[in-house]
């Protein structure tokens, strides 16, 4: 029995995942795996151009090609109007997203969807794409998120006027909003300080880089009803936001959540979902629609690219008086950059009384940025922990002493205004430094970089049911995809929670037919919301059993507990009657009112947030500039941990991110605006021969909040990696690189700059 | 009196005024006074803004309880690290009290013609 009262016997185990059999035979279905009887194929003509006003489309030739069974273009989509809704971990207005599947006006980067055919082969397909002509009036593009911000740059969009300045702009601006924080007073916490540090960091957008590429099924029949299989974090959303751009009912629309081959929150967002709709309603056929991995870069989501000035101050004993930093993120052709959470998050690990952060939401002539794993996290606080390290190191202070000295603990004053709950920043410092990792001797060209991170985490709405089968076993339906281990984690619990084997479960990912709404897999909500949700639905199940047990028993409400798994008599009529089981009300279940089942259905609240720190040894090659990374630990705090092999999955899968992001991944562009590496030879992420095991520390903190302690665990671990590897360099080479990523060139020139390019 | 603070750029929808004190008994009485003081605010806080009521991120929850002496916060809402408060809505009467995304989205779809050409 766990503390809180819960029973606890899967729950903090390592079960076998219900889903794994499918998946290492080649059984799972992921999104190109669907297929249908007469289906069509849909294939997306792209603008070649970066930036072009779209003078005129001529689909004729293309739809009089035999077996061209649809052609569409901006004007089978209705405009939309400018209203905002969060969009998985971002926000998003309607009116860009319409403009982003098909472009309207104008082609606003390369690859932007212009019209898109349904064909019966994929060589008719093809064929008929270039068979449309569209005339382009190719303008002047911007792609660096600074000169995008210059008065004279390239104009994207002629009504983005700037939010958050005053007065209010009366031209418009490449520059979407500008936010603001602050704590306390920043210029007078600078003149406390004895060591001021200013420096100014740039990142390269990056890309979530899942392996299965978007795909999606529709078939619409003659009275609309319309079904959809896809790759999601969250079929709900993709339902809404089709139904919203194609004029649709949402209760027509039924959309199925394939097995998904990540998303990293760059699934949340829908792309060729209303393409392969709109051309089935008007082909009347089924259509599927696959992206390749060039369109997947060139058309989806990266994160956002940044400028990054961080300036802090401290007292010569090392206490941080005072953070600034400004921000400026390229939201890609549309506005909605992550640059909130950059500007919430970017001291938050530290308790600073007094800091103040700008944020700056600028568009270019990129693909529109998606949400990455904590996003805009990791960007800013890469450039903080940079400044932390080197205050560290001019005061002579150990990196994780000067860390602990000023970690944000319960009571904390965040820069975004609460106190902090319960966190786990002291706890995590504290895991790394007592690994033997930490004391580990290095050779030369070694290094090692300390780093810590924070991301918020949330909740939200969260529907799932447990339904009480006829022998006993349960059925489990989630409604968030799973992505990272929630069937086992939500089995897990409802085994716990009704007493009975964890094989007895089965859990399933429902359609959006099958459950109320769910929010999306993002936000590292889906087990800390969906665990509640389950908690919830075994109480009514528990409770119902009770009830059944009371009028089989003649006996009252108070002397009936369910505990083990069974339904007993207690006090004074103890020996009335046996113990029943689940499956002993199972098999009377007709008879005693009908079908046994429990609804969760909550708005979660009391997400807390994750902290982590993380610990790096790398080797630089003085010859080539490649780095290697040696050795890697990461502790963060998972309130409780569920499924103990699924979060240490997440805090390598994100740490393995995260040195990807610092040392190689980073879009290309030519002068002309075009991508130069969309494809995965080109665009370096790390393979499992690039890193070694990543060692996992599983602190726990409990979260108060949650039934069971649970925190989210997904999104932080990607956070501190950034400022980890570059503190390694800086201890590897003496020199401090400001500029991601840490590519093999840019770590050559800047060794060779310093003669120190010789063995 | 619950102390109110308005973070990040709300504070500019009130002239710079980002403390108040209110007699406040849930998240639904908060928003319908700070609309009242402040008309500009509605739309802001329709279109959604986490509230911390002692510490305590909450979203989306119009009838969460705030204690007479609790320390309130009105941020940027963090939907899974959204993007933040954007510009106005144009029909923030229908979400007088705090809507979230998805009765927005319904409130807008009902009705809706078929798709019109674009442009």
């Amino acid at each position: 029995m766990a503390e809180n009262g819960h029973p606890q016997t899967y729950v903090g185990t390592r079960t076998i995942r219900p889903d794994g059999i499918d998946k290492v035979t080649g059984r799972a279905r992921f999104g190109a795996d669907f297929n249908l009887a007469g289906q069509l194929i849909g294939r997306v003509l792209r603008s070649p151009h970066a930036h072009a006003r779209i003078l005129s489309i001529d689909t004729s030739k293309a739809e009089a090609l035999p077996g061209v069974k649809a052609v569409i273009t901006r004007d089978d989509f209705a405009d939309q109007s400018s209203e905002f809704i969060p969009a998985g971990e971002m926000m998003m207005n309607y009116k860009d997203v319409v403009r982003n599947v098909m472009a309207r006006e104008k082609a606003l980067y390369e690859g932007h969807p212009v019209a898109a055919v349904a064909a019966t082969s994929v060589a008719i397909a093809r064929r008929a794409l270039k068979l449309i002509d569209v005339e382009y009036e190719v303008l002047p593009h911007v792609i660096d998120v600074v000169e995008a911000m210059r008065p004279d740059a390239p104009l994207l969009h002629d009504d983005l006027f700037t939010v958050g300045v005053e007065p209010k702009p009366d031209k418009p601006s490449n520059i979407a909003k500008r936010v603001e924080i602050t704590l306390g007073d920043v210029e007078a916490g600078f003149k406390k300080a004895d060591l001021i540090i200013e420096r100014e960091f740039k990142t390269a957008p990056v890309h979530q880089g899942y392996i299965e590429p978007h795909a999606a099924l529709a078939t619409v029949s003659e009275d609309g009803s319309t079904e959809l299989w896809c790759t999601t974090q969250g079929h709900y959303i993709v339902r809404a936001h089709c139904a919203r751009l194609l004029g649709l009912d949402i209760g027509k629309v039924r959309v199925t959540a394939t097995e998904i081959g990540g998303g990293f929150g760059g699934k949340t967002v829908v792309y060729l979902e209303p393409l392969a709709i709109a051309l089935s309603r008007k082909a009347q056929r089924p259509v599927k629609m696959v992206m390749s991995r060039e369109e997947v870069f060139k058309a989806s989501g990266p994160t956002s690219g940044a400028t990054v000035r961080v300036k802090m101050g401290a007292t010569k004993d090392g206490k941080f008086v005072a953070g600034f930093a400004e921000l400026k993120y390229q939201a890609g052709a549309f506005q909605g950059s992550p640059v909130q959470p950059g500007v919430m998050c970017a001291y938050a690990p530290y308790d600073i009384e007094n800091v103040k952060v700008i944020g700056y939401d600028v568009v270019s002539n990129r693909p529109k940025v998606a949400a990455y794993r904590a996003p805009g996290a990791p960007i800013s606080e890469y450039a903080v922990e940079s400044v932390v390290d080197e205050i560290a190191k001019k005061l002579d202070i150990d990196p994780i002493d000067l860390r602990m000295q000023n970690a944000a603990r319960e009571g904390t004053k965040a820069a975004y205004g609460p106190k902090l709950g319960p966190i786990g920043m002291e706890e995590t410092l504290n895991a790394i430094k007592k690994t033997e990792h930490w004391n580990t001797p290095l050779r030369k060209w070694q290094g090692r970089g300390v780093a810590s991170g924070f991301w918020f985490n949330i909740g939200g709405e969260t529907s799932a049911s447990l339904t009480v089968n006829e022998d006993g076993t349960v059925s489990l339906v989630a409604g968030t995809p799973d992505i990272g281990g929630l069937r086992a984690s939500l089995a897990m619990v409802a085994a716990d929670e009704l007493g009975i084997p964890y094989d007895k479960v089965r859990p399933i990912i429902g359609d959006t037919g099958s459950l109320g709404f769910n929010f999306l897999t993002g936000g590292s909500r889906s087990a800390f919301s969906g665990s509640m949700a389950i908690v919830e639905a075994a109480k009514q199940i528990k409770a119902e059993l009770c009830a059944r047990a009371c009028k089989l028993w003649d006996v009252k409400p108070d002397q009936v507990e369910f505990a083990g798994g069974h339904v007993r008599p207690t006090g004074a009529v103890a020996d009335k009657a046996k113990p029943m089981s689940l499956a002993d009300f199972a098999k009377v279940a007709g008879k005693t009112g009908g079908p046994i089942g429990g609804y969760g259905r909550i708005n979660a609240q009391g997400a807390g947030p994750s902290l982590g720190t993380h610990l790096v040894d790398l080797e630089v090659d003085p010859e080539t500039g490649r780095v290697t990374i040696l050795r890697y630990t990461v502790a963060q705090d998972a309130g409780h941990a569920i499924h103990p092999a699924y979060v240490e999955g997440q805090f390598q899968g994100g740490a393995v991110q995260g040195i990807g992001w610092a040392l190689n991944e980073e879009y290309i562009y030519g002068a002309d605006g075009k991508l130069q590496n969309a494809g995965f030879l080109d665009y370096r992420m790390p393979v499992a021969s690039d890193v070694p095991m990543i060692d996992a520390i599983i602190v726990e903190v409990a979260n108060p909040k949650h039934p069971l302690g649970v925190r989210g665990v997904g999104e932080t671990p990607i956070v501190p990696p950034l400022g980890a590897i570059a503190n390694a360099m800086e201890n590897a080479t003496g020199i401090r690189f400001t500029e991601l990523p840490m590519s093999p060139p840019k770590v050559l020139k800047a060794l060779k700059e310093r003669g120190l390019n010789k063995v | 009196m619950a102390r109110v603070v308005l973070v990040g750029n709300l504070a500019q929808v009130t002239g710079g005024v980002a403390e108040f004190d209110l007699s406040v008994t849930s998240v639904r009485h908060l928003f319908q006074q700070l609309s009242e003081l402040h008309p500009a605010l509605e739309p802001h806080l329709a279109e959604g803004v986490a509230v911390a009521i002692d510490g305590q991120i909450y979203q989306d929850v119009l009838f969460q309880p705030i204690g007479p002496n609790s320390e309130v916060f009105l941020l940027p809402q963090i939907a899974g690290g959204s993007g933040g408060p954007p510009p106005a809505y144009k029909s923030a009467s229908v979400m007088a009290v705090g809507q979230n995304w998805r009765s927005a989205f319904i409130a807008r779809t009902a009705g809706r013609s078929a798709p019109a050409k674009g442009q």
